[in-house]
């Protein structure tokens, strides 16, 4: 479904897209981990602020001189707690998630802003900053890292979805809970995991916004969440769970990293380019309703007929 | 035979509010001693202001969730019913202010409408329609203002007052939002329509079955949240006397879901009441001013808020968990004694 | 009676089919305006479909419903509100979230000519009249989840009269009723029809249907096998009907079990639905266990497989000891088929194959990897071995016929060692071809020394399949019955709390 909007993108200079990759990439990886979240019937709406705190305890330590590198693991390990933390609260008290992560949202970003308040922390080591500008293949226009990452997490994630046994039960504890209790899986282990996997890489987005930024605030990565659950509903997964694929993920993101750079390029406003990506999404579910509405229609009329031909 | 809770089930049901009610009180109580600048008049009508604007907003998205829908788009229509209603003003100085306030509230319905199909004939899930909206209807704002912000001189002075004052002494603003509530309220505890609302909430599928109108129904809520949205952009406008396409209305629906949801609102629909919406924008209101007042770092906020839906949800939770326990066990035990 | 009564209801040649299974066949119906009309067969026969058509909610493919003489069609469900016919359902449709007087009044249609204002003390004043009639006690602002099941129906009965009624159908209201609240429903039964209702009711307990019709229709595989006046039927003639023969237990030749014990369980108890249960099962053995709806069959199985809280009692399997949580009844040996494998049996939006590979992880994978070779050769495995007929293996469960759905319900557990099979209601829902599929494969299995749990509402499946069969009433064990002390009677008789019969607890 989405495929067909890529295509109309063709004519876009590649160099100039890939350059801006490393937001999108930030955006891909929570999608990504977004996926397992959305597909095993849950939702995650506390990611972006996640991502803060995280990147919030990465630059206070920073700040009082902890090594950069465990600053990036502090961070990361940041996140997987507040991913556990979330999964802990939806399966032990039993509350919706959709409810539980509104609330986390409030509240992990409330962290963020308790730790860095009003302040900028920057001067990070030259070597840590920049890390969207670094090639993994060099010429022209070369792979960029992040995209590099993307592509090695999308795999990744492939094959934990489609190709483990986690990923399995996973779907299926999405697809029917109650049967998924009568076959034998702990349903609530699977969604404690993928909260805590949802967590880690908001962890680890982190650590890769602070690198393109060079430095951190405390409204660090607002609202990113809304584009992450697009990218994953628009990737063609069911918002209630049962359904879904990281490949589609996947496409939805170039799909919409593509349509926003095509408007940048004709310089259109950022509002204007979610507004863009806003109304991909709802004609997106919109047209295989509509598509499904008049099938079933056709079938219905075609039993009718069968059921008169047989008297 | 049925259980003789009757009695404490009511009773449980006023405690909620009443819950609320209290800690209410106590914040207030709690301001109050720490920074008695707390119960200055200004500064308590600088609550009421933005509560006023949460309240008229809320008392529609009560409605939207009952149903077992959300509605993420608020903002976004609060901000475009705004925008346009600024730029009519903008063009025609001499434009009556009530008829700038039904071109809000018809610019809103407009949205709330256009939200209504995509969920009920579109069958798209709420969640992921007014996701979608939100962002369409912002880039909506953005193309019909052409990023031209209204300044307090493109706004009437009659617009502006709305925010403090009226006829009666209490400002506008706060008697639209008291309206609303009363509206909700009148709705939903004495009218036909108002329990079908809550019975397509309660039992979507028993809904159809029963022959009420499922589509009509959620079409209206959205309607109506939209033209509350649209009134609120009215408001908003004679608060802050500024739009800005890029600003106006962003996160709205954030603090509206929450206060919602801490009013005790269910979010999978069947209950909720308009008076449990008004405390829980109260409660976010008074918090959210008392700890700057006091001096807490603004940053608590949103942990408090955060906090604040957390435990409304659970205490919910685990009380209805506990009355259906009792239920179920009565009537079981009843059974294999016999 | 007696002479020319008018027909409220006339129905001819009434077919239906569900894809290609014949529900109906060309069934004849007709019902008088005073008369309380009963419909009795067993799971299956489609009492519950000709009900659905009568009342409007599904389509008839062929033949004729006349009601009040002339021909009818509904195209939506205000018109089937208003034409008079009700159907209460044994799950009552209510609103949990609101009172009952709301529950009552929210359909309420302005009528032409009335004013637009909701009048809700008239409301109110009618709504508390008819309950009382109905003998209630409850208040009409109770919040209807608060209710008993019994209530509610009653409940869902004050909405039915509320509009002028002409036809009532009441489908299997009896099943989770305690003996006075059966009492208090007939009353009420009773009285609308003495004021000019007419009466449908199917009910699956023979000596109720006795009790309150004045006539009965008998269904089998559906088709009308006979209309009997009540007056002039016994409950054996009934039971022969719609059984087709006398069933006797079906040649002991080789229900002769091992006699050594696979599983035993004491005293088990999961509060509200089971109560000390003791009961022991050999290798080799079909244990059938026989009650009627809401005796807490099911919940049994479910509490044995660990998925129900247990609050006393043990599970104890010869080979691998106690038994408490689901994953250790599996790796010891323990499968459940649920009773309802739509809702806890199947992944319908799932393909075939996942949902066979489901429970076989073990089998196909290596440390947690799939392997999809390995799990199309199992599905492929399960797929012959079941015959399960589909168009690919990649298919949606969804699509599959109802015993087709059931044999990937069951196979799923079968690549496995199964020593002991609880499965519940096993040709619930399927075809008459996949049924003696599904029954020789219980047989042969039990043959090759597995121990079957077997829950079954179907009473010749009951009979003919199980070596002994335990009967449940409200959580208990009733009685237990073997070899020649098995009979239909004998199970009806001790599932409703009869005469005793056989070997009592």
């Amino acid at each position: 479904m989405i495929y067909g909007s890529l295509g109309s993108e063709y004519f876009l200079d590649p160099s100039s897209i890939i350059f801006n990759t490393g937001r999108y990439i930030e955006i891909g990886l929570l999608a990504l981990a977004l996926t397992f979240v959305i597909i095993n019937g849950d939702i995650d709406l506390s990611v972006a602020s996640t991502l803060a705190a995280s990147a919030g305890v990465l630059a206070k330590l920073f700040e009082s001189g902890v090594p950069i590198f465990w600053c990036c693991v502090a961070s990361i390990f940041t996140g997987l707690v507040l991913g556990l933390i979330n999964g802990l609260i939806v399966i032990k008290l039993g509350l919706p998630s959709l409810v539980v992560t509104l609330a986390t949202l409030a509240l992990y970003r409330g962290l963020t802003q308790v730790i860095l308040g009003d302040g900028v922390v920057a001067n990070y080591p030259e070597n840590f900053v920049g890390f969207d500008q670094r090639l993994v293949i060099g010429g022209n226009p070369g792979l960029p890292a992040p995209l590099a990452l993307f592509i090695v997490a999308a795999i990744i994630f492939y094959y934990i979805l489609h190709r483990s046994n986690y990923g399995l039960k996973n779907i299926m504890s999405g697809s029917n809970p109650s049967s998924s209790n009568f076959s034998g899986i702990s349903v609530n282990r699977v969604r404690l995991l993928a909260f805590a996997l949802s967590g880690t890489v908001a962890g680890i987005c982190a650590v890769m916004i602070t690198s393109r930024l060079g430095s951190t605030i405390s409204n660090v990565g607002l609202g990113l969440e809304l584009l992450a659950i697009t990218a994953v509903v628009l990737g063609g997964t069911d918002i209630f769970g049962g359904r879904g694929a990281i490949s589609g993920t996947v496409v939805a993101l170039f799909a919409i990293m593509a349509v926003r750079e095509a408007l940048v390029i004709q310089d259109i406003n950022g509002q204007v380019q979610d507004a863009a990506i806003g109304l991909l999404l709802i004609l997106t579910v919109l047209v295989p309703q509509i598509r499904s509405y008049y099938v079933e229609k056709r079938n219905r009329r075609k039993r009718f007929n069968e059921a008169q031909s047989r008297t | 035979m049925t259980i003789k809770l009757n009695s404490k089930v009511t009773y449980l049901f006023k405690k909620r509010e009443f819950g609320i009610f209290l800690f209410i009180l106590i914040l207030l109580a709690v301001f109050g001693t720490l920074e008695p600048r707390f119960f200055r008049s200004d500064n308590l009508s600088a609550i009421l202001s933005s509560v006023g604007i949460l309240m008229v907003v809320g008392a529609g998205q009560t409605l939207v969730i009952v149903t077992r829908n959300i509605d993420l788009s608020v903002g976004s229509t609060l901000g475009m019913a705004a925008m346009v209603m600024g730029m009519v003003a903008r063009e025609n100085p001499d434009f009556p202010i009530f008829g700038l306030i039904v071109i809000a509230m018809i610019v809103g319905g407009l949205c709330g409408l256009l939200n209504g199909l995509l969920v009920s004939y579109g069958k798209i899930p709420a969640i992921i329609a007014t996701l979608g909206t939100l962002a369409i209807i912002r880039g909506a704002v953005f193309l019909v203002s052409d990023n031209v912000q209204i300044d307090p001189n493109d706004v009437p002075q009659g617009i502006i007052n709305l925010a403090t004052t009226s006829p009666i002494g209490i400002p506008w603003l706060l008697i639209f939002a008291f309206l609303s509530i009363i509206l909700v309220w009148y709705v939903s505890s004495k009218t036909l329509l108002g329990k079908r609302i809550y019975a397509v909430g309660s039992n979507p599928e028993g809904a159809i079955s029963r022959g009420l109108s499922f589509n009509k129904i959620t079409i209206m809520v959205f309607v109506f949240v939209g033209v509350l949205a649209g009134l609120g952009g009215v408001l908003y406008t004679a608060r802050y006397a500024t739009i800005n396409p890029a600003d106006v209305g962003r996160g709205l629906e954030f603090d509206v879901i929450s206060a919602v949801v801490i009013g005790g609102t269910n979010i999978f629909g069947g209950s909720g009441t308009a008076l449990g919406t008004a405390l829980g924008c109260i409660l976010i209101g008074i918090l959210s001013n008392g700890l700057t007042v006091v001096g807490v770092s603004p940053f608590w906020k949103a942990c408090a808020t955060g906090f604040l839906i957390l435990a409304a949800v659970a205490i919910d939770n685990s009380v209805r968990k506990r009355q259906e326990q009792n239920f179920l066990l009565a009537i079981r035990n009843q059974r294999t004694v016999k | 009676m007696g002479g020319f009564t008018i027909n409220v209801l006339e129905c001819k040649s009434v077919s239906k089919w569900y894809g290609d299974a014949a529900v109906l066949k060309s069934v004849d119906f007709d019902l008088a305006q005073n008369e309380i009309h009963a419909i009795v067969g067993e799971n299956g026969a489609g009492k519950s479909t000709l009900v659905k058509i009568i009342s409007g909610l599904v389509p008839v493919d062929v033949g004729t419903i006349k009601f009040e003489g002339s021909d009818r069609t509904f195209s939506n469900i205000r018109e089937i509100q208003n034409s008079g016919v009700a159907l209460i359902h044994q799950e009552p449709r209510l609103f949990p979230d609101l009172s009952v007087l709301e529950n009552v009044c929210v359909d309420y249609q302005v009528r032409d000519g009335k004013s637009k204002r909701f009048n809700w003390k008239k409301a109110e004043g009618e709504t508390k009249e008819l309950l009382a009639q109905l003998g209630c006690s409850f208040s009409v602002h109770s919040p209807v989840k608060a209710l008993s099941v019994a209530d509610q129906q009653m409940v869902d009965m004050v909405s039915a009269l509320r509009k002028k009624l002409k036809l009532l159908i009441v489908d299997e209201p009896t099943a989770s009723l305690t003996p006075s609240e059966v009492a208090r429903l007939f009353e009420t039964i009773r009285k609308l029809n003495a004021s000019g209702v007419a009466i449908i009711f199917i009910g699956h307990r023979l000596e109720e249907v006795l009790q309150l019709s004045d006539r009965i229709t008998v269904l089998k595989d559906g088709e009308v096998v006979a209309v009997k006046k009540t007056s002039e039927t016994t409950e054996d003639e009934l039971i022969r009907l719609m059984v087709g023969r006398n069933i006797a237990a079906s040649s002991t030749d080789s229900k002769t079990s091992s006699g050594q014990t696979s599983l035993k369980v004491s005293n088990l108890e999961s509060p509200g639905y089971v109560a000390d249960v003791s009961f022991e099962v050999n290798r080799g053995e079909i244990l059938g266990i026989g009650g009627l709806v809401g005796a807490g069959r099911s919940e049994l199985l479910e509490t044995i497989f660990g998925l129900r809280k247990r609050s006393a009692g043990e599970v104890i399997s010869a080979k691998h000891g106690s038994i408490k949580k689901v994953k250790q009844a599996i790796s010891s040996g323990i499968a459940l088929v649920p009773e309802d494998r739509a809702h806890n049996g199947l992944f319908l939006n799932r393909s075939i194959n996942e949902n066979l590979v489901i429970t076989n992880l073990k089998l196909t994978s290596r440390g947690g990897k799939r392997n999809f070779g390995k799990e199309r050769e199992i599905g492929q495995e399960l797929i012959e071995k079941f015959r399960v007929k589909l168009s690919s293996a990649t298919q949606l469960v969804r699509e599959l016929s109802g015993g087709n759905q059931q044999k990937v319900s069951l196979a799923k557990w079968l690549k496995q060692e199964v020593e002991i099979l609880l499965i519940d209601e096993p040709s619930r829902g399927v075809d008459v071809g996949s049924k003696s599929e599904i029954h020789q494969f219980l047989n042969n299995s039990a043959k090759d020394g597995m121990s079957i749990i077997m829950v079954s509402s179907d009473m010749r499946e009951l009979i003919e399949l199980s070596h002994r069969i335990i009967v449940m009433r409200n959580g208990r064990i009733a009685g237990e019955l073997s070899g020649s002390e098995i009979s239909e009677e004998a199970v009806l008789r001790l599932a409703s709390g009869l005469a005793t019969a056989g070997k009592g607890h």
